[in-house]
């Protein structure tokens, strides 16, 4: 190759960057930096040459060689970052999902309604000092029936239809499924001294016929506050309180003098309708009547404390009890309370 | 109890509409359940008076009727003959519509035109009488809307009555609190009776000799009555909307008196009682009476019988007899208005297994003065309504009812229950005013006589009601009492972990009804001697198909697992946390007479998988349950727990695959199993053969749980990680290979994980290999390649020596 004096170095720039600058993908980018930026490249060569002059020449063209070289280096720097956010880009794209399909879920298992009905409000009444006290679901008439004040033959049983079991070393009738959790009433009171504040969950049993509001096998939440000077308006504060948690904080309660032979005063509550507010009309939650029976309550009869072995000139108390089928139907709107015993998964999936 | 309002109002002024009164009662503790408007669905039929009647020239039984409706005559064809010419009928004019919707036209019958057609009661749903046309009182207008005319239309309150209220189980007990809630004033009572006849006493004779079942007993005799006679219209319609059947005027009378004031009355045929003599007395073991509804009734020494001395006529207060009723030939007819004390009267219906209207009433108390007065007016009423003249003066025995006990009352308690102002006057009053004789015993205290027909005001804390229902359960103030300390016990906690862990691992909470068979337990393969076949018999089951108690959760899991199966759901994982009931005197029925014969109530978690096991995604495949499926919840939930003494070894009883079972045992003690249903089972109980089930006791579990686990300091030096495969001959558990391995890696042992299990060609038939990375680590030094073989060479000396397991080397 010649080794002319002076070469056309700004016309190797102009090529070299006009070749770095077009190359269209990275593999052309690569022929052209060999082409015009390697050792064997034309610039190479005047590089090469550079030995063969004298000292001045030497300086004076390595500068200029020096100052080519850096400007195609830079043309090549730059469409190198190109060509890579476009392939990276490219990349991507090609790697992008519909985000609206399923994603991979673990299997989805649940809690039963009631459960989560029962533990919300056995929570309520934690946050408002109670404990859980729990008793057998096979109870004899004692506790079930005569503990509470409903003497053998007394009107008031008619109120509950037992179911009854045999045992032929027993008096008929004494081994009876639980009718309501106020057998736990006597039980708590048995096992420990006052005050006691209790509430206790169970399951409960009635020869009904099953329809739409009743089922022979259904659970209630029952509550038992007994210590020394508790009052009717404790009752009404503890319920109303109640009743806003799970309600809704604008709920008022309405007490209706009613009949339970193991409290006296006795009383039906109601909540004012928490889907009109208690404006009625043609609501459908409560029928126009403004108010729902949730439960029912009352201060615990003289008679049931001694029984239980407290001293009814002592303390006082007040019991309340509560359907949890109910309580899960008033909030959800389920009409049919045969849905909750069913048992079919895709419900209760969607529960 | 169901109360016309017009009925109401005769004994108290009613001026607000019917919807205010129901709420206002109840506010004041009588709940109005429902309110009915009855006689609105009539429209257009008019009252009609007879002109004339001819036979229908082409049908015997069909009469031909002329009637005038205040404008021309028409011509209806009847096929009732129980009116006469001048009689007032209801006519159901062309165009009218009679309840159910039935609208009436002009018609053609057996050749004649009829206009319309004349009403029987039943048509119009006045009563139940439809043995002839409806025949109106002769004074009724004629041309009226027989909706007007007759007094048709009303409202009915429906009362929830409490069976410790007794004395709202009628008419006037009911005015009696709306007289309270209103402010106004009962309407006197008619009590005059119109005495003709002869002195009673020369025509009957009454005694009692069980002053205990009965301390009143009075009698009056009516002569000359016609039975055949219906009662009149108002009192039918009255019977009928409360809903009991009109059956004549005599006995309608004392029915009608029953609900009109709430004293069970009785009319004895006085002719068929033998020697016109009553006594009332205790029935002798063994006695035996024939009720009015035909049967034969068995009475004991503790029933009250009224008798005629050797012949019992009537269980006291509960059904009168078949030989002495009331008949249409009857023409003196003695009336029976005593008074039965709650007790007996329960007893005996208790034990007989009735329950009549009158029963009720007086299980639930009747009001012992009314027993006269109420006499009194059956006998003035009956003599106006059926004919007949009442015989002079009453018959009366037994040493009466004594005087209610006072109640002591202490004010200041009762009005800091309450919340209600201290003074004495403020309970005082509202006592008064319920009618209570009220003194005042001491600065807080009072003392209460309740009235005679409150039967549920007995101590003080009924007077507390009493004053507190009075002055309104709305004023009463909301506080909270002094609680603390609310918590769950430890094992409560648990119990809700458990299940918020199941939820976790893909498992659904399910509560079954604890309802089951023998055959159930057939299904499941359990043999004759299983002690789970020993289970209790509910004596009126909900079904009869399944009168036991279930003694395991399983007949319940897999009959809910087939129902979803069969609704072509896929697959099945459910979970129930319940009690089973296992009979027998256990430890809960020793402690107290009053626990006598409890049965035991363990609570057991069940699980069912059966059907496919749910895919991920919708691209997955999804595959069948299979053993390691139950068997990974199980361990799973122990291992979220913090169980660790857990141990599984092979099982084989029913209702499990013989191959695929395990049992679980807690430091050693079983606490239940798990496996792949036998495929017998999975065929008798229709789930597929890949079903899969466990059983657990809960609290043992429970109890196993570590209250705290030490936690070890993280050693600062590297793990050094090796594998090991062994081969491992038949009947050697991995577990045991693992329980081995464990034991010769002594301390220095940090992890050990299987990760492959194989068997097939070309090992030895029988035979497994199993392999697993073995992590050391030091708490104190680096270890080195030393360390891994000293612990390989011990575990590969110690695997062949205990179980003939040889260390397979890299090839």
């Amino acid at each position: 190759m010649s080794t002319t004096a002076d070469p056309d170095l700004d016309a190797l720039v102009v090529a070299g960057r006009a070749a770095l600058t077009g190359a269209s993908d990275l593999d052309e980018l690569r022929a052209a930096e060999q082409a015009h930026l390697s050792r064997r490249s034309p610039l190479g060569e005047v590089q090469r040459g550079l030995g063969a002059l004298d000292p001045d020449a030497r300086r004076e063209l390595g500068r200029r060689v020096n100052q080519a070289r850096t400007d195609l280096q830079a043309a090549l720097e730059s469409r190198r970052a190109e060509l890579e956010a476009a392939r990276d880009a490219a990349l991507l794209e090609a790697e992008r999902v519909d985000v609206t399909l399923p994603g991979r879920r673990p299997p989805r298992g649940g809690i039963h309604p009631l459960t989560s009905v029962a533990d919300e409000v056995i929570d309520i009444f934690i946050g408002l000092g109670y404990r859980v006290f729990e008793g057998p679901e096979v109870e004899t008439d004692w506790y079930n029936f005569e503990a509470l004040n409903f003497p053998p033959g007394h009107p008031a049983r008619s109120m509950q239809d037992s179911l009854t079991l045999v045992d032929a070393t027993l008096p008929p009738g004494w081994l009876v499924l639980r009718t309501h959790t106020s057998p736990g009433q006597i039980r708590a009171m048995q096992a420990q001294p006052p005050p006691l504040y209790v509430v206790v969950p169970g399951r409960c049993y009635r020869a009904d016929t099953p329809d739409a509001t009743h089922v022979p096998v259904f659970h209630q939440i029952e509550l038992l506050a007994v210590a020394e000077g508790l009052t009717m308006g404790d009752m009404k504060g503890t319920l109303l309180s109640f009743a806003r948690s799970y309600f809704g904080e604008e709920r008022e309660i309405r007490l209706r003098p009613s009949y339970f032979p193991f409290v006296e005063p006795g009383a039906e509550i109601d909540v004012s309708c928490f889907t009109c507010g208690g404006r009625g009309g043609d609501c459908r939650t409560c029928k126009g009547d403004r108010w729902i029976e949730i439960l029912g309550a009352g201060m615990v009869h003289p008679k049931v404390l001694a029984n239980a072995g407290y001293d009814p000139e002592k303390v006082s108390g007040f019991a309340a009890g509560m359907g949890v089928e109910r309580l899960f139907m008033l909030r959800s709107g389920l009409a049919d309370i045969r849905t909750l015993t069913d048992n079919d998964l895709r419900w209760l999936a969607t529960v | 109890m169901r109360v016309p309002l017009s009925w109401l109002a005769n004994h108290v002024e009613i001026d607000l509409p019917a919807l205010t009164l129901a709420d206002r009662l109840t506010d004041a503790g009588l709940e109005i359940e429902q309110v009915d408007q009855v006689g609105e669905d009539i429209a257009g039929v008019l009252t009609a008076r007879v002109l004339a009647v001819a036979p229908h020239p082409s049908a015997d039984r069909l009469a031909l009727v002329r009637i005038e409706a205040g404008g021309d005559e028409r011509s209806v064809v009847c096929g009732a003959h129980n009116y006469a010419q001048g009689d007032v009928v209801a006519w159901a004019a062309p165009g009218s519509k009679l309840p159910g919707g039935l609208k009436i036209g002009r018609k053609q019958v057996r050749g004649i035109w009829s206009e319309g057609m004349l009403a029987s009661a039943k048509e119009l749903a006045v009563f139940d009488d439809h043995s002839g046309i409806l025949v109106l009182p002769p004074d009724t207008p004629v041309g009226a809307d027989l909706v007007e005319a007759a007094g048709l239309r009303d409202a009915v309150l429906q009362i929830k009555t409490y069976p410790n209220r007794g004395d709202t189980m009628n008419v006037r007990g009911v005015a009696r609190e709306t007289a309270l809630v209103l402010g106004k004033e009962l309407v006197p009572l008619d009590l005059t009776v119109p005495e003709s006849g002869p002195p009673a006493s020369r025509l009957a004779s009454v005694e009692v000799t069980d002053v205990e079942g009965c301390p009143v007993y009075i009698a009056r005799v009516v002569e000359g009555v016609d039975a055949a006679r219906p009662a009149p219209l108002w009192m039918a319609r009255r019977l009928w909307l409360y809903g009991m059947r009109p059956l004549g005027a005599v006995v309608d009378v004392t029915n009608y008196l029953l609900l009109d004031q709430g004293q069970p009355l009785h009319a004895f045929d006085l002719d068929t009682i033998p020697g016109r003599r009553i006594l009332v007395r205790r029935a002798a073991d063994g006695e035996q009476v024939r009720t009015l509804d035909g049967r034969v009734r068995r009475m004991s020494s503790e029933d009250t019988l009224i008798t005629a001395g050797e012949q019992a006529l009537a269980l006291a207060g509960i059904m009168g007899g078949e030989d002495t009723e009331v008949r249409p030939a009857t023409r003196r007819v003695l009336i029976e208005s005593a008074h039965f004390p709650p007790e007996t009267v329960r007893r005996t219906m208790h034990r007989l297994g009735m329950s009549t209207e009158g029963g009720q009433r007086w299980a639930k108390g009747v009001d012992p003065a009314g027993a006269g007065p109420v006499c009194d007016q059956a006998a003035a009423l009956m003599a106006r309504l059926a004919g007949g003249t009442v015989a002079s003066g009453r018959l009366e025995a037994g040493p009466g009812v004594p005087e209610r006990e006072r109640v002591r009352f202490d004010w200041a308690r009762s009005s800091r229950r309450l919340g209600a102002p201290a003074d004495l006057e403020f309970a005082a009053t509202r006592l008064r005013d319920v009618g209570c004789k009220v003194a005042v015993a001491g600065p807080t205290e009072l003392t209460a006589v309740p009235p005679s027909w409150r039967f549920d005001l007995e101590g003080w804390a009924d007077l507390e009601e009493e004053v507190a229902r009075r002055w309104g359960y709305g004023n009463l103030p909301a506080t909270l009492p002094p609680a603390t300390g609310g918590r769950l016990t430890r094992e409560q906690r648990l119990r809700r972990q458990v299940r918020e862990i199941l939820a976790g691992m893909g498992v659904t909470e399910v509560i079954t009804w604890p309802f089951t068979n023998q055959t159930a337990l057939d299904r499941l393969g359990l043999p004759g001697d299983d002690p789970r076949r020993r289970a209790l018999r509910v004596a009126n089951p909900v079904s009869e198909e399944t009168p036991e108690l279930r003694t395991t959760l399983l007949p319940g899991l897999v009959e809910l697992a087939r129902r979803n199966l069969a609704k072509a759901l896929p697959g099945v994982a459910v979970y129930e946390l319940g009690a089973v009931f296992l009979p027998g005197q256990g430890e809960a029925a020793g402690r107290s007479p009053h626990d006598a014969g409890l049965p035991e109530e363990p609570a057991l978690l069940g699980l069912v998988l059966a059907g496919q096991r749910p895919a991920g995604r919708f691209d997955e495949e999804a595959g069948e349950f299979g053993f390691e499926d139950a068997k990974g919840v199980v361990e799973g939930l122990l291992g979220t727990l913090g169980i660790d003494d857990v141990r599984f070894q092979a099982e084989e009883p029913m209702p499990f695959h013989p191959g695929r079972c395990a049992g679980v045992l807690l430091g050693g003690r079983p606490v239940g199993l798990l496996g792949q249903l036998h495929p017998r089972v999975a065929a008798a109980c229709e789930l597929p053969a890949a079903s899969h089930a466990a059983e657990l006791e809960l609290v043992p579990l429970l109890e196993a749980v570590p209250a705290m686990r030490p936690a070890a300091t993280p050693s600062p030096y590297p793990e050094l990680s090796f594998d090991v495969a062994f081969l491992v001959p038949p009947a050697v558990a991995a577990a045991d290979l693992e329980a081995v391995l464990r034991e010769a890696g002594g301390d220095l042992l940090a992890r050990l994980a299987l990760f492959d299990a194989y068997q097939g060609a070309p090992l030895p038939p029988g035979h497994t290999n199993l392999a697993y990375r073995v992590a050391l680590q030091a708490p104190d030094r680096t270890l080195t390649d030393d360390d891994a073989r000293a612990v390989r060479d011990r575990m590969a000396e110690a695997a062949a020596r205990q179980l003939q397991a040889v260390l397979r080397t890299a090839e």
